[in-house]
């Protein structure tokens, strides 16, 4: 009860300030909520759009949770995701495969870009204790900066008619190595049903099995986990190479389900909402997916309102922001405890 | 200081208090008043509303009902603000300081002396070296409060409270984490604080040390005063009797089985210090099954170190540490804990820790979570990976009922239980699986009398069953009531291998500080 009063009022005060901005612009005060239901159910296809932005932050989300199970901080999903898209293009450009291959390939490319990336940072941690925050947060410059170069170098798209690229983009992937569209009119592919069905399987085990048991009990006690004779520091590192691996998961969605090269630039923050959603679902892998997809309508209405409106679409970066704060600093639990207070006596 | 024999004026005059949480009634109608000068001591069991009743004294609480007077001028006390303004100080159980700040730092933490926001050190740091000073109370002033033994911290609490020009001084369980000889320096530090005319309140479980220190007793049992008494109206065991509601019988040691087969069998072992000390130079011991051998050791004398070894929780550098028959070797190929722990269970050690929250249980999980501890390869509760929740359920309500664990059920939280409470959880957790040897670390550490003898009397039943039971305590009277065998240990060495009957207080006290040598 007193969990849903707090999303309600954090929501009511993101809200209640964006309508604010919006009635001082000259708009009417509810022409944010039509922002918003146009985003939603407003055309056919912009709750497919909704989905599609859900996807990476579902997988962007478990990737920081798998991680913060353990007790890990990871901020680098961002870059595992980036190097995860990267080697989801690059496989399918060296290695052209027959279709459901070609798809596999990608992934599988993609996962093992995530975890490369994670694996410095996981092995640092493991063997020297270095605080993954700064090892995590500072290989994203290295992936972001890395990544774009690699590809200005060798693997920059080629141009019809030989004029200059605006963007550094590899080449468009093998068709064969695209994730299925559900319809041409949205980017929302394949991508959702394999990135919930991840999710499902990792809710699963982290609730009800011995192995989430294990990684509960290193989290939240590290002594208590020694004691019970749980391997700590092996835990703690195969769930930090999980991590990036379902950030590098994400990457390759992105890569073969909608921009089907490696752009750099598109993905930029990925990770870091992905850290947002985590944070939301209070790291909890069943109210995870409601919270990736609150977070693919705020996505979603970023792009409307810069249609629909002349205000900035970073107005719903402050919703969002705002949205967090409230929720962080709880202002109902004020409210519940003097009225558990009040009832007690 | 006053008269011992005069009737002291009430100072501290707490009247007809009654304080409710949710159904429960903490305190009813409670009337305490402590003299100037004078030692009251407050005891009772876990539960008695002792904590509450100073919690009331130090404005963490506000009661219900009842009025709180100190020095004849009634208090409101809304914050522990109020009440530091109106001379009440506590010292808790548990030590709370800034471990990278120094000990005078410490003490002034938030009531720095300051001028225009700029804080006057030199003037803060020789006001806290004369305040010690006056009280006797040899804190290293430039220390940090971090590297400092867990006495000391307590007794820069104690400075903290009279920095505060605290009249009245409540000691909440101050001696569970001393030694015997630490003890003795907190008694000290009291009967300084009573010639400066202090207030003292002094809550504690162990009768001798109220009896040894106390003016006045008074005793609490489910929220209500039972008796108030002068200690020299007192005895033990009549003291005993009325906290407990009833008798407390001795605990019942069997008739002492003839030595049986050996279980464990240390030889030779050494580690390098864990924390501070010298950790492990040799030891050398046995147990065998039907007897219980007590572990005694001045705090970072090594027996600590000993006792991990022994539960496996770390690799001795050198030397064979052999569980029924089975060496080190032979249940762990690797030297690494996580594959030796599992195995020592199998092999049936049981083990309690010192340390119940941070070890012991989970906090913040559920207690069946922290009832699975060592049994996630038993098909009963674990199969083909998927733990079996309605299994773990059953189990933690079956460790809840056999323990006596007050609890209301399987998901309640750890943090949720009482400390004693959470105690008898993971004793009768460790108690279950019928332990061959049973490593047992200052398992009644804050647990109220009648509960303590329960549980000595169980880890007497698993010798009588046939198993073997490691006793660590620092509380040399329950050693003496219940081992057959009592091990000091001093500097990395047994300097003491005794039976119970060639052992007393004094004996052991020696050994505990290095005195004597090997006895006859």
């Amino acid at each position: 009860m007193s969990r849903v009063l707090r999303y309600v009022a954090a929501a009511a005060i993101g809200l209640f300030v964006a309508s604010l901005i919006l009635s001082l612009q000259g708009y009417s005060a509810g022409a944010f909520l039509e922002v918003l239901r146009m985003a939603t159910i407003g055309s056919p296809y912009a709750f497919l759009d909704v989905l599609r932005w859900t996807t990476p932050l579902l997988l962007s989300g478990l990737a920081f949770l798998i991680a913060a199970r353990v007790g890990y901080f990871n901020l680098g999903v961002e870059g595992q995701i980036y190097v995860g898209s990267l080697f989801s293009a690059l496989i399918s450009h060296l290695l052209p495969l027959p279709p459901v291959l070609a798809i596999l390939a990608g992934i599988v490319a993609g996962i093992a870009g995530g975890v490369l990336w994670a694996l410095p940072c996981a092995w640092l941690a493991k063997r020297w204790g270095v605080n993954e925050v700064v090892t995590t947060l500072m290989l994203n410059y290295v992936a972001v900066l890395l990544c774009t170069f690699f590809v200005k170098q060798f693997f920059l798209a080629k141009v019809a008619g030989g004029g200059t690229i605006q963007t550094i983009t590899t080449d468009k992937i093998e068709a064969n190595a695209e994730l299925p569209v559900f319809t041409p009119f949205s980017g929302l592919n394949l991508g959702l049903l394999l990135a919930l069905i991840v999710a499902a399987v990792a809710a699963f085990v982290l609730m009800r099995t011995r192995t989430g048991y294990e990684l509960s009990a290193v989290g939240e006690g590290p002594r208590f986990s020694q004691f019970s004779g749980i391997p700590v520091h092996k835990r703690r590192f195969q769930a930090f190479l999980v991590s990036g691996a379902v950030a590098g998961l994400a990457g390759a969605i992105e890569t073969q389900g909608v921009l089907h090269s490696f752009i750099a630039g598109s993905l930029d923050n990925m990770g870091f909402n992905g850290m947002l959603v985590s944070l939301v679902a209070m790291n909890n892998p069943i109210g995870l997916a409601a919270s990736a997809f609150f977070f693919g309508i705020l996505q979603n209405s970023q792009l409307v309102i810069s249609q629909a409106t002349t205000v900035s679409s970073y107005l719903v970066t402050v919703v969002s922001a705002l949205f967090i704060l409230a929720f962080a600093a709880n202002p109902t639990r004020f409210l519940v405890d003097t009225w558990r207070a009040r009832r007690e006596r | 200081m006053p008269d011992q024999q005069s009737p002291a004026v009430s100072y501290v005059e707490l009247a007809g208090i009654s304080k409710s949480f949710g159904d429960v009634r903490a305190l009813d109608d409670v009337t305490v008043t402590a003299p100037q000068g004078r030692v009251t001591a407050i005891v009772g069991e876990n539960g008695a509303g002792k904590s509450t009743l100073m919690k009331v004294l130090s404005g963490v609480v506000t009661p219900d009902r009842g009025t709180v007077r100190i020095g004849g001028v009634e208090r409101h006390f809304r914050t522990t603000r109020d009440a530091t303004l109106a001379g009440v100080g506590m010292v808790y159980q548990e030590t709370a300081l800034v471990a990278a700040m120094s000990v005078w730092e410490n003490v002034v933490l938030g009531w720095e002396p300051g001028q225009r926001g700029i804080l006057r050190r030199k003037h803060a740091r020789r006001t806290v070296g004369e305040l010690a000073e006056r009280y006797s109370l040899p804190v290293p002033l430039d220390a940090h409060a971090g590297d400092l033994p867990v006495s000391i911290q307590q007794q820069v609490e104690i400075l903290k409270v009279l920095y505060r020009n605290a009249d009245v001084v409540i000691l909440d369980e101050p001696t569970s984490v001393l030694t015997p000889q630490e003890r003795e320096g907190l008694f000290a530090a009291m009967l300084n604080l009573q010639a400066e005319g202090k207030t003292l309140l002094f809550i504690s479980h162990k009768l001798d040390e109220v009896l040894a220190s106390a003016h006045h007793v008074t005793v609490m049992r489910h929220g209500r005063i039972v008796s108030s008494q002068r200690n020299d109206e007192l005895d033990r065991r009549g003291l005993a009797r009325s906290i407990v509601g009833r008798d407390i019988a001795p605990i019942d040691l069997g008739t002492r089985p003839e030595r049986g087969a050996t279980v464990l069998s240390v030889q030779h072992v050494e580690l390098g210090a864990l924390h501070e000390g010298p950790g492990i130079r040799e030891a050398s011991f046995e147990v065998a099954r039907g007897e219980v051998v007590g572990v005694a050791g001045v705090s970072g004398s090594g027996q600590h170190e000993l006792l991990q070894v022994i539960s496996g929780l770390v690799a001795p550098d050198a030397g064979t540490v052999v569980l029924d028959g089975r060496t080190r070797k032979e249940v762990d190929s690797a030297s690494d804990p996580a594959a030796t722990l599992p195995a020592l269970r199998k092999a049936g050690m049981s083990h309690i820790p010192a340390d119940r929250n941070a070890v012991g249980t989970l906090r913040r999980r559920p207690l069946w979570f922290s009832a699975l501890v060592g049994r996630l390869d038993d098909p009963e509760y674990c199969r083909r990976g998927v733990i079996r929740r309605p299994a773990a359920r059953a189990l933690a309500e079956r460790i809840i009922r056999e323990g006596g664990v007050k609890a209301s059920g399987p998901d309640a939280l750890p943090e949720s239980l009482s400390g004693g409470n959470l105690q008898k959880f993971i004793v009768q957790r460790e108690l279950l699986s019928d332990p061959v040897l049973l490593v047992a670390e200052e398992p009644t550490h804050g647990i109220d009398i009648g509960a303590a003898r329960d549980l000595r009397q169980k880890l007497r039943d698993v010798a009588a069953d046939g198993g073997a039971v490691l006793l660590a305590s620092t509380d040399l009277d329950e050693l003496l009531e219940t081992c057959d065998r009592i091990i000091v240990v001093f500097d990395g060495r047994i300097v003491l291998d005794a039976d119970r009957q060639d052992c007393t207080e004094e004996s052991l006290g020696a050994a505990l500080t290095g005195l004597s040598a090997v006895p006859a």
